[in-house]
């Protein structure tokens, strides 16, 4: 629910995957299953923890920023995982507010039904209104 | 009774040391205590008789560490504190072994006052987390009750 996170991650998802022809992002799904055939890329952003002060409300808010990307082919999604997290980990110097990003998880699974590949990054996001 | 929550906008809980609200606070603690003495004689059969004697008083707090140091105006106000402080400042407070002022008010028209000193000021730092540090004091002298 944080409009500059999404936004920002938004954007930086976009510079990753820039050398691509069709970039395919979307926040949360995936609005056809055509573009699974392409290269894709979701993205959601929970909210794990949030402290409060006494004198401040939602003073850190601890994020799950969770990455799918989803290709016929493996190869892609290994090339561009490197540009993503590299992007994400900017994030940083992008917002003020974004004290840390770390890489919580990563995998590449081959999903059966849809016969993609999905590569999944989970990163911890802490965002401090301090 | 009313129940008391510390952030119940009626009470606008803190702490202050050294006449500044300490800011980012996430909790804090005040303890009170009165030492007893044994004084079970023959006479009591088997029963444990205590007397009261000195008392004393300890507080304690955590927050986050920031480098705010300019407060906020909601809880500036309506109080006769100026200044604010923080973790990063109380652990240069600390070095200087000094007594401080202590101040919290525990309800509208309750502030607890006295002397202090900072027995430990500790901050934690970890990968991807939240910078936290903690605040203990021990009272020395009394601790009295003022309704400003």
């Amino acid at each position: 629910m944080n409009k500059a996170l999404i936004n920002s991650i938004k954007s930086q998802l976009f510079k990753a995957t820039s050398g691509i022809t069709t970039t395919n992002i979307y926040f949360l799904f995936l609005p056809n299953e055509e573009l699974l055939k392409t290269f894709t890329v979701t993205f959601e952003l929970n909210t794990k923890d949030i402290t409060h002060s006494f004198d401040q409300k939602e003073l850190v808010m601890d994020y799950e920023l969770i990455i799918n990307i989803n290709n016929p082919k493996y190869e892609p999604i290994l090339d561009y995982t490197v540009f993503i997290k590299s992007r994400i980990y900017e994030l940083v110097g992008q917002l003020p507010a974004v004290k840390t990003v770390n890489l919580s998880d990563e995998a590449l699974v081959y999903n059966f039904d849809l016969e993609i590949y999905n590569g999944q990054l989970r990163f911890d996001v802490n965002y401090s209104n301090a | 009774m009313a129940v008391k929550y510390f952030e119940d906008p009626s009470i606008k809980g803190f702490i202050a040391v050294k006449k500044q609200m300490v800011m980012n606070l996430t909790d804090a603690n005040i303890s009170y205590q009165t030492a007893t003495d044994k004084v079970t004689t023959f006479d009591d059969a088997f029963v444990d008789q205590y007397l009261p004697t000195t008392t004393s008083w300890t507080a304690d707090a955590t927050g986050v560490v920031t480098d705010t140091s300019t407060g906020y105006a909601g809880y500036a106000t309506g109080t006769t504190l100026t200044g604010s402080t923080n973790g990063l400042l109380i652990l240069e407070t600390i070095k200087n072994r000094q007594i401080v002022t202590f101040k919290m008010k525990i309800d509208a028209s309750n502030y607890q006052n006295g002397s202090a000193i900072i027995t430990d000021c500790s901050h934690k730092y970890g990968v991807g987390k939240n910078a936290t540090w903690s605040l203990k004091l021990q009272g020395t002298g009394a601790l009295t009750k003022s309704t400003t």
